[in-house]
C-alpha cells in the first residue's frame, strides 16, 4: 500500500508518529508497551496519551508505516485481545528517512555553534 | 481492605469509557476497547508507583488529551464526509446528464403523440429532415440513450448501495444496504423509467404483431 510511494512523501512526520516508529524499530508492541518505551526513552519527557496514541496509529495504518501483528501472545503471559502492532517495510524506510533529515539538522545545529557536544540538548543548564 | 482501590480503579475506567463518546463512533469501535485497556493499565501504573497526586496528573494529561485529539478526529470525520457528499452530488449531477438526451426524446415523443403537443418534438422532426443526419441519428441513437441511461444508473447505483459479501461458517452471506441520498435516487428512478419505456418502444416497434 504504501510501497508505490517514497518515504519522503511523508516527511515530516509528527513527534508521536515518529516516537511510535522508533518504539516498533526493535520489535512489535501493543499499545501500553508503545507508550511505556517511549516514556522511558525519552527519560519521561514524552508521554503519549491514548488519544495521540491511537489517533497516531489510526493515521499510520492507513499510510501503510505500520500493521497489526497476526501473532497472539500466549495467553498466561498476556491479555489476548491486545493488538500488536509491527513496522512495515515502508515504515522502516520512512523513519530512516526521517532520522536522516533531523540528523541534517543536527550537524547544521553543531555547525552554527547551537550544540557542542553530543547529548546537549541546546537548553540551559537546569531546563 | 483492597475494595477501595479496585473501586477507584472501577471508577475511573467507567468515567473514561463514557468519555470517549466525544470521539466519532467510527473511531470508538475501531479503538476504544484499547484505549480504555491502555487507560486501565496507565492507572495500574500511576496508583501502583504510589500517591492520590499522581492519579490527579494522570487524569488531567488524559483529560487535554481527549479533548485535544477527538476535536481532531470529528473534524477528519467531517471532512471526510463532506468529500462523500460532495462526490456522490456529482455522481447526480452526471447521471442527470446522461440521462438528459433519452428524458428529452422520450417527452417530447409522449408530448406530441400523446397530447398533440409539438413544442420539443418539431425541432426535433425538422432537424431531422435531412436523410444523412436522420440515418447517423438512427446509428447513434439507441447507443446514446441506452449506453447514457445504464452508465447513469450504474454510477449512482455505486454511490447509493453497499454490497457485502462474506463468509460465515462455511457459506457465502452477502448483505446490500441502500442509502437515501435523494439526488442519487431521483437519477435512479428517472433513468429506469426511461429505460422500461425506450425498451417497451423498440419491442413494440420490432416484435409488435403487424396486421
Amino acid at each position: 500500500m504504501g510501497e508505490s510511494r517514497e518515504p519522503w512523501d511523508l516527511l515530516p512526520l509528527t513527534p508521536a508518529a515518529l516516537h511510535i516508529l522508533l518504539s516498533l524499530a526493535d520489535g512489535e508492541r501493543h499499545g501500553y508497551g508503545i507508550m511505556r518505551e517511549v516514556q522511558e526513552r525519552s527519560g519521561g519527557r514524552v508521554r503519549l496519551g491514548p488519544g495521540t496514541l491511537y489517533g497516531s496509529v489510526k493515521r499510520m495504518l492507513g499510510d501503510g508505516l505500520i500493521e497489526e501483528s497476526e501473532e497472539r501472545p500466549d495467553p498466561d503471559l498476556d491479555d489476548q485481545r491486545r493488538r500488536y502492532y509491527q513496522l512495515t517495510g515502508f515504515g522502516r524506510r520512512v523513519a530512516g528517512a526521517e532520522a536522516g533529515r533531523l540528523s541534517d539538522l543536527v550537524s547544521i545545529a553543531y555547525e552554527k555553534k547551537l550544540l557542542c557536544e553530543p547529548g546537549d540538548h541546546g537548553l540551559p543548564e537546569g531546563t | 481492605m483492597n475494595e477501595g482501590p479496585d473501586r477507584t480503579l472501577f471508577v475511573s475506567e467507567r468515567v473514561y469509557q463514557t468519555l470517549l463518546l466525544a470521539y466519532p463512533k467510527r473511531f470508538r469501535r475501531e479503538y476504544g476497547m484499547q484505549m480504555a485497556q491502555t487507560f486501565r493499565d496507565l492507572f495500574r501504573e500511576e496508583r501502583r508507583q504510589g500517591g492520590a497526586g499522581r492519579l490527579v496528573r494522570l487524569w488531567v494529561r488524559t483529560l487535554l488529551d481527549l479533548i485535544v485529539t477527538a476535536m481532531v478526529e470529528r473534524s477528519i470525520g467531517c471532512k471526510k464526509n463532506r468529500e462523500v457528499i460532495v462526490g456522490d452530488r456529482r455522481l447526480a449531477v452526471v447521471g442527470f446528464l446522461f440521462v438528459s438526451a433519452p428524458l428529452y426524446f422520450v417527452s417530447a415523443s409522449l408530448l406530441k403523440y400523446g397530447l398533440g403537443v409539438g413544442l420539443l418534438f418539431d425541432p426535433l422532426e425538422a432537424f431531422l429532415s435531412v436523410a444523412q443526419r436522420r440515418e447517423v441519428f438512427n446509428l447513434v441513437s439507441p447507443v446514446v440513450f441506452l449506453g447514457g441511461l445504464g452508465l447513469a444508473l450504474a454510477l449512482n447505483a455505486y454511490s447509493v448501495l453497499r454490497l457485502n459479501v462474506g463468509r460465515e461458517e462455511g457459506a457465502v452471506v452477502s448483505t446490500v444496504r441502500l442509502e437515501v441520498k435523494l439526488l442519487n435516487l431521483a437519477v435512479i428512478a428517472v433513468g429506469s423509467l426511461l429505460g422500461v419505456t425506450l425498451l417497451g418502444y423498440v419491442f413494440l416497434e420490432n416484435f409488435a404483431y403487424r396486421y
